[in-house]
């Protein structure tokens, strides 16, 4: 059940109306009831590796609160908790690489090793909850949360099934309140979330999966859509990857709001980033703010890196003692973001290496390019300014996503060189066609081409408003009521007309949920 | 009332989208043959019809009401779209039976052999059969039943693409013509009755045999066809099983007079009108333009034939000097013009072919 699916909607109508006629304060069993029916309705066949996962943080936490005296215990606790949940994630997702990686480096030398692999099927939302869990247990463990007591609830926080296809990354402490007290129906929860979930699916059934037609032409033979054809395929990836993982998010946090959960944002106008830190601050929230907690800080106050701090400083200078131990620990936390988007070379090279390489550049380099600008009187603070550092970080994620969309790491290289060839005319020309939606009539190609054009600058005046702090939601609410079904009839239907769906057109499965 | 106005706009919200998506639905229907036949059957006259001719392309192409209405007064309509299955005439005469009382309702028997899966020219049943009757339909119980009884089991796929056709269609939007804009307001008329004009000729092979063997059809079809005797048992109309003329071999035959024999003893008429080919005239160098279809001109010479049936042994009523029907001359005009334009091109196409030949 996909969530722009037409079962899902009913599904969730369904539930939201059950979970207002029940009592306020038994809701909550509710949402676990239909969390469990989307989870097994999904992934039924794999449910014991969610029962596990979920067996081991509830006991781990209990025995970190209850049973362990010393803070060695705790850590021992915590890390074996960790490693069983990782392992799980590990074992479905990742247990693949190594033979494949060994099976590639022989071939380079003839050699055919042929090491097997496995098939395992990995239930819905693994890679979501397993971080989740990761992040409740260190919670337990540094006393920032309760060990919970009831394991309906823990399930609950692990299986929200909204939060199954594309996260966000929940944190126990922030949502137990949302999940779990009494939650009254309040119109404006209703009709914000319902306002979303239209915005989500306008993103993703029109915005991103008409342009995914093109991204994918345009991949199909990158020799041939080479150059400015190739950058413009690269570009609307961009849009497709925006489009698609904020609309899905908006759709899941829409249908949260409904039962008057409110989730945390993943997305803040990332297009409008200055640099690369703040993209990722801006991109993909939770999962940049849980790295942030869960790997980053603990390796930079563990002992280790402390002593590795004073040792650099004492030979290098201080600088280098603050420096080094954060590209360090960047490092290992880039490398574990780069693995958990996907299981090859590539991910780990493209999501995971190549953005610690530009961290790392912009560490060192930070000073000396402020040094610089100041002594070339640039004003920094204005719109020109400000508009080229945009364009600077969206050009350096161009090439991640160029990177991730070749076939193989081996590829990329050769794909990033066809960027800097000229396409023949007859590429030119059936990428104009492709553009024009092929054998379509010229009326229907121009409201296609209208309804997109007017879509994405839609998104980008939401975007802007988001990047100034206001909120869009509450903001609409306020709006006249004739306004505002003008905006959700006319999203609706663009969405009807000309959305990616039903037999016949093959709607692309959410990229996020790839991961 | 404050607690009462979020649900009121919660309706209000609902009715208007159901609203949207009813228009969308028929904006986006696609401008086929098909779509204009089944749908233009709403557009006529209530209770106006002494005859309906229901059938697919074997129907469709070949009886003209216009011609019947022009020669003989009788008025009616040809129902029916291309390759159309068995399994969909009761949801057809369920539809008509809304708006009409007709005399008699002929019902085309070729599509009893061409669906059947031992048959060399076999058109078992699929989407495109299926979606070519179903599109033009307006939403009803009939439709739903069908949909309910025959999607999924008969052919595959799934059932909401067919209650909601606009899933399949909603890409066309954009396209729509008047025609559509007409089946949104319920005004659509089909200017030809149902009749189809095709502009194509060919000359074909006539087989001559005889034969009175009997070959089965599928233990489906049969049940398909004694459901549809039980059905047309219960309504009060009388009905007519019709071979229309074509390159008929003497498989087909062995088919047909499987069916026939089952059509006779449950008491309805069974004609295979290969066997008066000779009487109506035609000539299978010039009346075709493939083997299953005749031409405008191969048309008229069977709808003749059988209009003077209808009147002489159907008791079929001539309304050509009823005031009350002087709105079936409202057609003529755009009828003769298209068969003349029809009649032309065909000339040309037989011209071209005999030079050529020469």
């Amino acid at each position: 059940m996909t969530i722009t699916s037409i079962n899902f909607f009913v599904f969730l109508a369904l539930t939201v109306l059950v979970f207002y006629l029940c009592p306020k304060k038994v809701r909550w069993v509710f949402l676990l009831l239909f969390s469990a029916v989307f989870f097994l309705l999904n992934s039924w066949r794999v449910f014991y590796y969610f029962l596990f996962g979920t067996l081991v943080a509830y006991v781990g936490a209990r025995l970190m609160q209850e049973k362990c005296r010393t803070e060695r215990q705790k850590r021992i606790v915590v890390t074996a908790s960790i490693g069983l949940i990782i392992g799980v994630l590990f074992l479905l997702k990742y247990v693949n690489v190594f033979p494949n990686s060994i099976n590639a480096f022989g071939a380079l030398f003839h050699l055919n090793l042929q090491l097997g692999t496995v098939d395992l099927i990995a239930p819905i939302g693994i890679s979501y909850y397993s971080l989740s869990l990761w992040g409740y247990l260190v919670d337990v463990y540094r006393t920032t949360a309760q060990a919970e007591r009831n394991y309906c609830k823990l399930a609950l926080f692990a299986c929200y099934y909204p939060c199954l296809v594309s996260g966000p990354i929940l944190r126990y402490p922030e949502l137990k309140t949302e999940l779990f007290e009494p939650r009254p129906l309040r119109w404006e929860n209703v009709f914000q979330g319902f306002h979303r979930i239209v915005y989500g699916l306008l993103k993703k059934m029109f915005v991103a999966d008409t342009l995914a037609a093109h991204v994918k032409l345009v991949f199909s033979d990158t020799e041939k859509f080479s150059g400015p054809l190739l950058l413009l395929g690269v570009v609307m990836y961009a849009l497709q990857i925006y489009c698609d993982f904020s609309g899905c998010m908006d759709i899941v946090l829409g249908a949260s709001r409904l039962y008057g959960v409110r989730l945390p944002e993943n997305f803040e106008s990332p297009f409008f980033s200055r640099n690369l830190s703040e993209f990722w601050r801006r991109w993909h929230i939770t999962l940049g703010l849980w790295g942030k907690d869960y790997i980053l800080y603990p390796l930079l106050k563990s002992t280790r890196f402390q002593k590795l701090g004073s040792r650099v400083k004492k030979r290098f200078g201080k600088k280098a003692g603050k420096k080094l131990p954060l590209i360090l620990a960047i490092w290992i936390l880039w490398a574990v973001i780069g693995f958990w988007h996907g299981a090859t070379w590539k991910y780990f090279f493209a999501a995971g290496m190549l953005p610690w390489v530009y961290f790392s550049l912009s560490e060192i380099f930070s000073d000396c390019l402020k040094k610089a600008s100041e002594k070339l009187h640039l004003k920094t603070n204005c719109f020109s300014f400000h508009l080229l550092q945009s364009a600077r970080t969206l050009l350096l994620m161009l090439i991640i996503w160029l990177i991730t969309l070749s076939p193989t790491l081996s590829q990329s290289g050769k794909i990033l060189s066809n960027l800097f060839s000229f396409p023949s005319m007859e590429a030119i020309t059936k990428f104009c066609r492709a553009v024009s939606f092929f054998s379509l009539t010229r009326r229907h190609a121009f409201w296609k081409l209208f309804a997109l054009a007017a879509s994405l600058l839609g998104i980008t005046l939401v975007d802007t408003l988001k990047y100034k702090g206001i909120s869009v939601g509450e903001r609409f609410d306020k709006q006249s009521l004739w306004f505002r079904w003008l905006i959700l009839f006319s999203m609706i239907i663009t969405i009807i007309c000309f959305g990616v769906y039903g037999p016949g057109f093959q709607p692309e499965d959410f990229i996020y949920g790839g991961f | 009332m404050e607690k009462i106005k979020p649900i009121l706009r919660i309706a209000a919200f609902l009715v208007i989208f159901v609203l949207v998506v009813h228009c969308l639905t028929w904006l986006a229907k696609p401008n086929f043959p098909d779509v204009k036949n089944i749908n233009g059957f709403y557009g006529e006259k209530e209770n106006s019809l002494d005859l309906v001719y229901i059938g697919g392309s074997a129907a469709f192409v070949y009886y003209s009401p216009l011609t019947a209405w022009e020669e003989f007064g009788i008025v009616s309509y040809v129902y029916g779209a291309n390759t159309i299955q068995p399994e969909l005439y009761k949801p057809l005469i369920q539809e008509l039976l809304k708006t009409q009382q007709p005399k008699l309702i002929i019902l085309d028997a070729r599509c009893f052999q061409y669906r059947d899966p031992e048959n060399e020219d076999a058109q078992p049943p699929a989407e495109v059969p299926y979606r070519n009757t179903l599109n033009g339909m307006r939403f009803s119980r009939n439709k739903a039943e069908f949909i309910h009884d025959y999607v999924g089991t008969q052919i595959e796929g799934e059932k909401l693409p067919y209650y909601l056709d606009i899933l399949k269609y909603h890409q066309n939007i954009p396209d729509y013509t008047e025609m559509n804009v007409e089946m949104l307001l319920g005004k659509y008329q089909h200017p030809y009755c149902g009749f189809h004009f095709v502009q194509k000729q060919a000359p074909i092979p006539q087989y001559v045999f005889a034969t009175e063997e009997k070959a089965p059809v599928s233990a489906d079809t049969e049940a398909i066809l004694n459901e549809l005797l039980s059905y047309l048992d219960s309504i009060d109309v009388p009905c007519m099983f019709a071979v229309s003329p074509y390159a008929e071999k003497e498989s087909h035959k062995r088919i047909f007079n499987y069916v026939s024999e089952i059509v006779e003893s449950r008491g309805y008429p069974f004609l295979d009108f290969n066997e008066y080919t000779e009487k109506m005239g035609l000539n299978y160098g010039w009346d075709f333009y493939n083997e299953d279809h005749v031409t405008i001109y191969g048309a008229e010479k069977y709808t003749r034939y059988l209009s003077s049936l209808l009147l002489e042994q159907y008791g079929i009523p001539s309304r050509k000097d009823d005031p009350d029907y002087a709105f079936m001359d409202e057609r003529m005009p755009g009828w003769d013009k298209m068969k003349a334009e029809t009649k032309a091109a065909i000339l040309k196409i037989y011209e071209e072919r005999t030079n050529n030949e020469e």
